[in-house]
């Protein structure tokens, strides 16, 4: 059974719509009641993420995630400490708190099979001697209801009364990724979701991280890591291929293989078909999260700390604000500090509304008065707004004010990978990209470009654009970073100045707390709303965009 | 010779040397040494960064110097690696002029910082050896380019070359930074 997708219900009676744009969200009934008792069952993963390792049973207990999911939230995993999203433990905890969740654990495959084998209507065999096998596997079992195991896991699977529904052993070998994907388009691309595909990529070769393969699964997806390297040409055009057939503004999610090619070039290709990006490979639990919305009593209010129309009036001193990116999931929201500075967290409306409601649920009643939520990336995902055709754009973007709306989100952030990225190249936005933005977002409070630094800044009726000045590196000793921001303030040295950081993912908030306060009385470290309330003020930044003569790195396109 | 090798056998007869033939064997002794005439030649070579002695490289994992010395001139040419990207600038500098003129594309010293090549986008660079030809030195003007402004910036930088030719060290002071940056490089 499919179930679908219905409004928020305390939102229902509101209108999510302008025109035929309407906001994505999760899959619970629209009588959800978060105070009924509900039990599920709850296993928990080790580190052994090698195909020669555990692989086999985590992809089958994956694959039975997906399928008992499908009749209601019932299958829950917690993940291991360092596992790349960090809440899946606490997150557990919020269900048993506040959705009146009891949780059964399970400690085998076979228990769990047991337990759970019913949701199958049998078992899909992948071939230990091809390991793309195994992400085509993955594919049939969302079209055929099947569990994924390896000729190993047969007498398992069989003492719960499966029969086999497919047996992919011996249809790949010696074939290269191309040659597979091929055969595999040709056999289940019809049948599969154009609303949702699934790059099943990150770790390459020995290692995998399936953790997002359950919803791939519960929405008869697609799994592939066909590669965006225009090296890779065979690869690229079957890759093409798919990204095509899809529907308008639909998603791509998981992440590009590492072993194949590169953030940049992966997201650049989604983005030119407009396409949404949703990561990552190793996005767990899914197919339960989606399932729980908010509670009744919840409502998302972000830590404002000016009104809209306010004004604020920049002093001669050097105002610093700071940025954590990357997804809050994987980022430092459980490490030590948090709340100690004024730090805004972006937050993308895709997990808060759609994939993962209760985490972002968990966040907002979580934050401290010094945590600031804002909204990206790009648009209502992770995109490139310079390779978005701009027929797409429109409607990405009213979709996001959609998502910010009701995510209570004044600030847009912006992120382009397509011409280079923090290394090389450039990530600044040309005057018609910039003037996209400011005509699609009027009540915005100001925008953010960047990743690493960067140098696109402007100013229009109060609303100020500002790139990262900064990028704090999660390795960067101490004492180089604090030479690093000093030597910045140095060079910029009109007052006020303002110094915007991008903080890397894991970085933990007492590391940079202990930077920035070593850097002396004339900086103050300001939340990022005021921050640019304040370079609204007095605008000591030059107004500049990306320029004809800037460098460029074209991901080999 | 002795048991103990050449240089004790050196050493026990300098008493019994005539002040001529002892010069004479100085001469010839330290003529056999790589110093003076061609010590700045061992600049010339492949070169890669030893992390573990270096300030940090980040975001670059690995910078590698191609250096080519012929006469009075010498090309540095800089890579940058990480990843699947890299970015290669070149530095092509007469020792012999009062002043060169070096086109510059990308700043690369620090990429953590908004701060890029600005002005003309031409580093002013004045060039000598130093220390009998084991030192290069460079002293350089350029402009940096932030969100406010263009600022004039020097720097002294200086390339050494280990007495066995086997590491060269770069030493470098910038006006803008309190730090010195120092990245220590091993023969390819």
């Amino acid at each position: 059974m499919k179930l679908v997708p219905n409004a928020f219900f305390f939102l229902s009676s509101l209108c999510f719509a302008i025109g035929e744009i309407q906001l994505d969200m999760h899959d619970a009934p629209a009588d959800y009641d978060e105070n009924e008792p509900k039990s599920a069952y709850l296993m928990e993963f080790g580190t052994q993420w090698y195909m020669d390792e555990d692989i086999p049973d985590y992809a089958m207990l994956i694959s039975l995630q997906g399928l008992a999911n499908q009749s209601g939230p019932l299958l829950y995993f917690v993940y291991p400490d360092s596992w790349p999203w960090k809440i899946t433990r606490p997150l557990k905890e919020f269900y048993e708190e506040r959705h009146n969740f009891t949780f059964d654990k399970l400690f085998t495959p076979r228990e769990a099979l047991q337990a759970l084998g019913s949701h199958a209507k049998g078992y899909v065999v992948w071939d230990k001697e091809v390991r793309t096998s195994l992400i085509v596997a993955f594919t049939v079992a969302g079209l055929e209801d099947a569990i994924v195991i390896n000729e190993d896991q047969i007498p398992l699977a069989e003492s719960v009364g499966l029969e086999m529904l497919a047996d992919l052993r011996g249809d790949f070998r010696g074939m290269n990724d191309a040659e597979i994907y091929k055969i595999a388009m040709d056999r289940y691309w019809d049948q599969t979701s154009k609303d949702i595909v699934i790059w099943l990529g990150g770790y390459h070769n020995r290692r995998m991280e399936p953790g997002i393969a359950d919803y791939g699964i519960y929405r008869g997806a697609f799994f592939t890591d066909l590669s965006a390297n225009p090296k890779d040409v065979e690869e690229l055009a079957l890759h093409k291929e798919i990204l095509e057939d899809m529907k308008p503004q639909s998603f791509v999610m998981g992440w590009h293989s590492y072993g194949k090619d590169t953030e940049g070039q992966h997201v650049t290709l989604t983005s030119s078909y407009g396409l949404r990006m949703e990561g990552l490979n190793s996005l767990p639990n899914i197919s339960f999260n989606t399932q729980i919305p908010w509670t009744k009593d919840f409502e998302f209010k972000n830590n404002h700390n000016v009104e809209p129309d306010e004004e604020l009036v920049a002093e001669e001193k050097v105002y610093l604000s700071l940025i954590q990116t990357d997804s809050m999931g994987i980022g430092a929201w459980t490490k030590p500090g948090r709340g100690r500075i004024p730090y805004a967290w972006q937050i993308l409306g895709g997990h808060a509304l759609k994939f993962q409601p209760a985490s972002a649920q968990y966040y907002a009643e979580s934050a401290t008065p010094n945590d600031y939520f804002i909204a990206g990336l790009t648009g209502p995902s992770y995109m490139y707004p310079k390779p978005i055709p701009e027929e797409h754009f429109w409607p990405l973007m009213e979709l996001n004010k959609l998502q910010m709306d009701v995510l209570d989100l004044r600030v847009m952030e912006i992120m382009d990978y397509s011409e280079g990225n923090r290394h090389v190249g450039n990530t600044d936005l040309p005057k018609e990209v910039v003037d996209r933005y400011y005509k699609a977002y009027p009540d915005v409070i100001g925008f953010i470009n960047g990743y690493g630094a960067a140098r696109t800044f402007d100013l229009r009726n109060g609303v100020p654009m500002i790139s990262y000045d900064y990028y704090l590196g999660i390795h960067r000793p101490e004492d180089q970073a604090l030479a690093d921001l000093e030597e910045l303030i140095a060079l910029n040295a009109k007052r006020p100045y303002f110094l915007l950081i991008h903080v890397r993912e894991s970085t933990n908030i007492d590391r940079v707390a202990n930077i920035v306060e070593r850097l002396g009385d004339e900086v103050e470290v300001v939340p990022l709303d005021v921050f640019l309330k304040l370079a609204a003020s007095n605008k000591t930044y030059r107004t500049r965009y990306q320029e004809p003569g800037d460098p460029v790195d074209l991901n080999d396109f | 010779m002795t048991p103990d090798g050449c240089w004790s056998g050196f050493v026990a007869n300098i008493d019994n040397m005539k002040p001529f033939y002892f010069s004479l064997s100085l001469v010839l002794l330290l003529g056999g040494l790589p110093l003076t005439v061609s010590a700045n030649e061992q600049l010339a070579g492949s070169w890669v960064t030893d992390a573990e002695l270096s300030t940090p490289l980040d975001p670059f994992r690995r910078v590698e110097l191609d250096i080519q010395v012929e006469g009075k001139i010498v090309t540095i040419e800089e890579t940058f690696t990480t990843g699947r990207r890299n970015h290669t600038e070149t530095y092509r500098i007469d020792t012999s002029k009062e002043l060169n003129r070096v086109p510059v594309s990308w700043w690369s010293a620090n990429r953590h910082i908004g701060a890029y090549i600005g002005g003309d986008q031409v580093m002013k660079i004045q060039a000598d050896w130093i220390d009998e030809g084991q030192t290069l030195r460079l002293k350089s003007d350029f402009v940096l380019e932030t969100s406010q402004s263009e600022t004039p910036v020097r720097t002294y930088t200086e390339y050494r070359i280990s007495r066995d030719g086997s590491r060269l060290t770069k030493l470098e002071l910038r006006s803008s930074r309190n730090l010195p940056i120092v990245h220590v490089f091993n023969r390819k």
